[in-house]
């Protein structure tokens, strides 16, 4: 103990140097919550309507919710980017506003950082491409600085 | 080009694209300082959200953006013992010239075989296209280095194996 | 049309013309340089340098009397006073102890703020006795470094944008520098440090300017958007956002063309023109200087000469030339209003990263 005084970081008792990010009064789900919209989009999934099933993940994200239910959330939502056809998917992004597809970049990404999305990363490579191709770069400028974190 | 690499070098030139657009922003915790703020994260508002970019479980590229500095953080493909050792050998070699390869960081982060380190003064000397090209040329060549370097390697176990063995016919 | 000036190696953080638009003062490294442009010879001629500071210049303004203010990364701000000739420095106050990040003088000169990293804005104005320039902090809220400042013509509020991704107005009024102002869409009573507006737009804001009418701000953010904010009638109040999602790289500057009228530019390197209004919203209508408008000229580069001076450099024969096809080679930093009155400006500067400053034509 003795030696490490000089390691510690002292701005941090610092009350005025820490930055406390806004609160962006986010609802927290939890998975009972969402049981209801896994079913819906297993459904949408089951009728082989993909369009509705992406609609429904991109709509009320749970944002402000603890980590496992986010990753449940993403599984869910992998699923449907899964079981899309490579020809549909154009047809699906044309019918997403600006804001749903910022919303599926940032879901692209955040499934692509956990061990199930990187099994089927070409899937979702798949996607961003499509998605980059129809509306350019910008959905992935404004994931950079996103407070709404997935 | 196989059919996956494609979309995968895209998204990760995309990415970079979106993530190097950097400014000088001096330190507000140390007086006087000017450092990358990626590399020390005491600043939490000056950082971005990071990027992953997966192609399969083994190959990955994480982008971690900030306000002054971008990391480009590489795993480079390895799917048997002879490419592991392969892209350690590789990855050292590189490292050992950082102090002359600009934009590489001398050590890789946890996890990736290579990192590269940009600033904002890189990005003032250098045209941002042509250090996006550079990193996907290089992730492009770096895959066919190792796997020519595999086959060769290889070929010449063979010969010597041949060789060698070809004493007790 | 467009007129480039080549003047430096080194990125121009910041620019700044003359009243009389005879000369422009850019940030070079450490030192300021001050370039005549009207010279026989038809090419910028420099004019004097100002050395003072021992870190990057971030900023600099000349105010409507010509005195110009330089900020650095070294915590220090100077007011260079011309006399003779040449310029005179002039210590100023700051009392921060992070890096300066922005200045902008008051419309009248009388006084400038000066952003920081010591999310503090220093309010400065001339004390006569001692011969310098004095502070006073604006700090709540403020929770980050500050990226850019606007003032009002009233010359008493003052608009800034951080890291912290908010949007604030804050009364600057200095007793015995100020007139009392007249009450505005911004408030009434206006004691110094007075938060008029605070507004959260979830990205850093690179640049926040008042409109010509000055009845509500115009922001540039990180996120490649362009958000248009206009103030309630309550304290504090926000009665409508108007926020332009693009399909650009962020934008680093903002300037009104006129109160309908826009241009942004950053990481794209050129000009980009929003219009609209509150009742309509506000949408990308063209851009000045666009690449997509361009051909590459192939024939340039085909002689043999080029090959292999490409074929030694790179190891291909890619004749292709690697420089953008946009004016500036590198993002831009700064716009300013070059020509026309506040309401209707027709023609517009720009300083970049590729060290050039460009006058565009509207």
């Amino acid at each position: 103990m003795e030696e490490d005084w000089r390691r510690i970081d002292v701005d941090q008792f610092d009350p005025e140097s820490q930055f406390v990010e806004d609160d962006l009064g986010l609802p927290s789900y939890t998975l009972e919550d969402l049981q209801g919209k896994f079913q819906q989009i297993r459904q949408s999934i089951a009728s082989n309507n993909i369009a509705e099933g992406i609609k429904l993940s991109v709509t009320d994200a749970p944002y402000g919710s603890a980590n496992d239910v986010k990753q449940s959330y993403l599984l869910a939502v992998l699923e449907v980017l899964n079981t899309a056809k490579q020809s549909e998917v154009n047809t699906v992004i044309s019918q997403l506003s600006t804001e749903e597809v910022d919303v599926l970049v940032k879901i692209v990404y955040a499934l692509m950082a956990t061990s199930e999305g990187q099994r089927s990363g070409g899937a979702l490579l798949g996607w961003l491409d499509k998605i980059v191709d129809s509306v350019g770069e910008g959905p992935i400028v404004r994931y950079l600085s996103d407070p709404y974190r997935i | 080009m196989s059919q996956s690499l494609k979309p995968y070098l895209t998204a990760v030139r995309h990415s970079l694209n979106a993530a190097l657009c950097l400014e000088n922003f001096s330190s507000q915790i140390v007086e006087r300082h000017n450092y990358p703020e990626i590399e020390n994260k005491k600043t939490t508002e000056v950082l971005l959200n990071p990027m992953m970019i997966s192609r399969n479980e083994k190959e990955r590229v994480l982008i971690e953006p900030s306000i002054n500095s971008v990391r480009v953080s590489i795993k480079i493909k390895q799917s048997d013992e002879i490419e592991s050792i392969l892209v350690d050998k590789f990855t050292r070699f590189l490292n050992k010239r950082a102090e002359t390869f600009l934009i590489l960081r001398r050590v890789p982060i946890e996890g990736y075989d290579i990192s590269f380190l940009i600033t904002n003064f890189h990005n003032e000397d250098m045209l941002k296209n042509k250090l996006v090209d550079f990193i996907i040329e290089f992730m492009e060549d770096v895959d066919k280095e190792i796997s020519e370097m595999k086959l060769f390697l290889n070929a010449r176990a063979r010969f010597v194996a041949e060789a060698y063995l070809s004493t007790f016919d | 049309m467009s007129l480039p000036l080549s003047l430096s190696k080194q990125p121009i953080y910041d620019h700044c013309f003359s009243v009389d638009r005879r000369s422009v003062a850019i940030s070079k490294g450490n030192d300021v340089e001050i370039y005549e442009l009207t010279d026989s010879s038809g090419k910028p001629r420099l004019l004097t340098t100002l050395k003072h500071h021992d870190k990057p210049v971030t900023a600099l303004d000349i105010s409507i009397d010509g005195k110009i203010v330089t900020c650095s990364q070294d915590r220090n701000a100077l007011v260079w006073v011309p006399t003779n000739g040449d310029y005179k420095p002039t210590l100023v106050l700051l009392r921060i102890n992070r890096a300066a990040t922005c200045v902008k003088w008051s419309p009248n000169g009388k006084k400038f703020a000066v952003g920081s990293s010591a999310r503090v804005i220093s309010v400065c104005y001339f004390e006569d006795e001692n011969d310098w320039w004095i502070s006073k902090h604006i700090k709540r809220p403020l929770k980050s470094t500050i990226l850019s400042l606007d003032w009002h013509p009233n010359n008493v509020l003052l608009a800034c944008g951080s890291t912290d991704s908010h949007v604030r107005v804050f009364s600057a009024y200095i007793k015995g520098v100020d007139s009392k102002p007249s009450p505005t869409v911004w408030g009434e009573r206006l004691p110094f440090q007075t938060l008029c507006l605070d507004h959260n737009l979830g990205s850093w804001v690179h640049d926040v300017k008042f409109d010509p009418t000055s009845n509500f701000l115009g922001a540039a953010t990180h996120d490649g958007s362009v958000t248009f904010i206009y103030p309630g009638p309550g304290e504090l109040e926000v009665a409508k956002i108007s926020k332009v999602r693009t399909s650009f790289l962020p934008f680093r500057s903002l300037i009104f063309l006129s109160p309908s009228k826009v241009v942004v530019a950053g990481h794209d390197c050129y000009p980009i023109v929003f219009e609209g209004s509150a009742e309509e919203g506000w949408k990308h209508t063209y851009s000045i200087d666009d690449p997509a408008t361009k051909k590459r000229n192939y024939n340039e580069n085909q002689s043999a000469l080029n090959m292999f001076r490409q074929m030694d450099l790179k190891g291909s024969s890619d004749t292709a030339s690697s420089s953008l096809l946009t004016i500036h080679q590198n993002t831009i930093n700064v716009l300013r209003p070059f020509q026309g009155t506040s309401g209707e400006v027709t023609k517009f500067s720009s300083s970049g990263n590729d060290g050039k400053v460009v006058i565009f034509d509207v």
